[in-house]
């Protein structure tokens, strides 16, 4: 992990491969996990700035299924949408569509989103441990992240 | 030099060494083989430029101001990538252009 170019503070964890931003390929299924995170290093502590995770059915953006996102600071001064939330790409029964509904969340660990994928969504886990590994990784989320 | 192991990797090496990053300063390789790749800050704004427009078809210029503006619907995908990409409004960052 490197400092973003320009920024000696922030870093920005993101796949790229041929120069753009790819998602992440998963075991047991087609679908793939788009992961973006910028941590800013404040006072010797490494704050989380913004996350998006995005479940995609395929390699296309455009197959997104859920969106975790989370901004630190609002983006702009009239920016009322609740700064963690999630997107899905449905519709109400009513045939509403929902996906530019901001659905708040809390702050999430990428533990939890890969948890999801693998209890919901057939993601196969490398290793029979895998529910021990993901708890001790998320473990002291709240309390050292920022 | 150890030996580069998967195709990607090669291929990595290939795709620093070449003309999508024809300034790279460094590249090293994590314990597990990933490489790790330096950008100089114009080559990062150029890496910017080119999401901004693969994106949604702007410049980065051109988005901060449309998103500023209101212009932008949050909640689009895009737009919302590109919020974060970008670092708009973030640790008084108004963006990376």
């Amino acid at each position: 992990m490197r400092p973003i170019a320009g920024y000696p503070d922030a870093f920005r964890l993101a796949r790229i491969v041929d120069a753009s931003d790819v998602p992440l390929e998963l075991d047991g299924t087609t679908a793939r996990l788009f992961v973006e995170h910028v941590i800013v290093d404040q006072d010797g502590k490494c704050r989380t700035e913004s996350y998006s995770y995005r479940l995609q059915a395929d390699a296309s953006p455009g197959s997104w299924l859920i969106r975790w996102e989370y901004v630190r600071d609002p983006p702009r001064a009239d920016y009322a949408y609740p700064r963690a939330h999630v997107h899905v790409n449905s519709f109400f029964a009513d045939g509403t569509p929902v996906a530019r509904i901001h659905i708040a969340t809390t702050r999430l660990p990428l533990e939890l989103v890969v948890r999801n994928l693998i209890s919901d969504w057939g993601v196969k886990p490398r290793t029979e441990d895998w529910l021990a590994i993901l708890e001790e990784s998320a473990a002291g989320f709240a309390a050292e992240s920022h | 030099m150890r030996q580069l192991r998967t195709a990607e990797e090669r291929f990595s090496r290939q795709l620093c060494n070449g003309s999508w990053y024809p300034g790279v300063m460094e590249i090293t390789y994590t314990a597990a083989g990933t490489p790790v790749i330096d950008l100089t800050p114009e080559e990062y704004d150029a890496y910017l430029e080119r999401e901004t427009q693969a994106a949604i078809g702007m410049s980065v210029a051109e988005f901060t101001r449309a998103y500023l503006a209101g212009e932008l619907e949050d909640g689009d995908m895009a737009v919302d990538h590109l919020v974060g990409l970008l670092r708009i409004g973030q640790n008084g960052h108004k963006a990376a252009a």
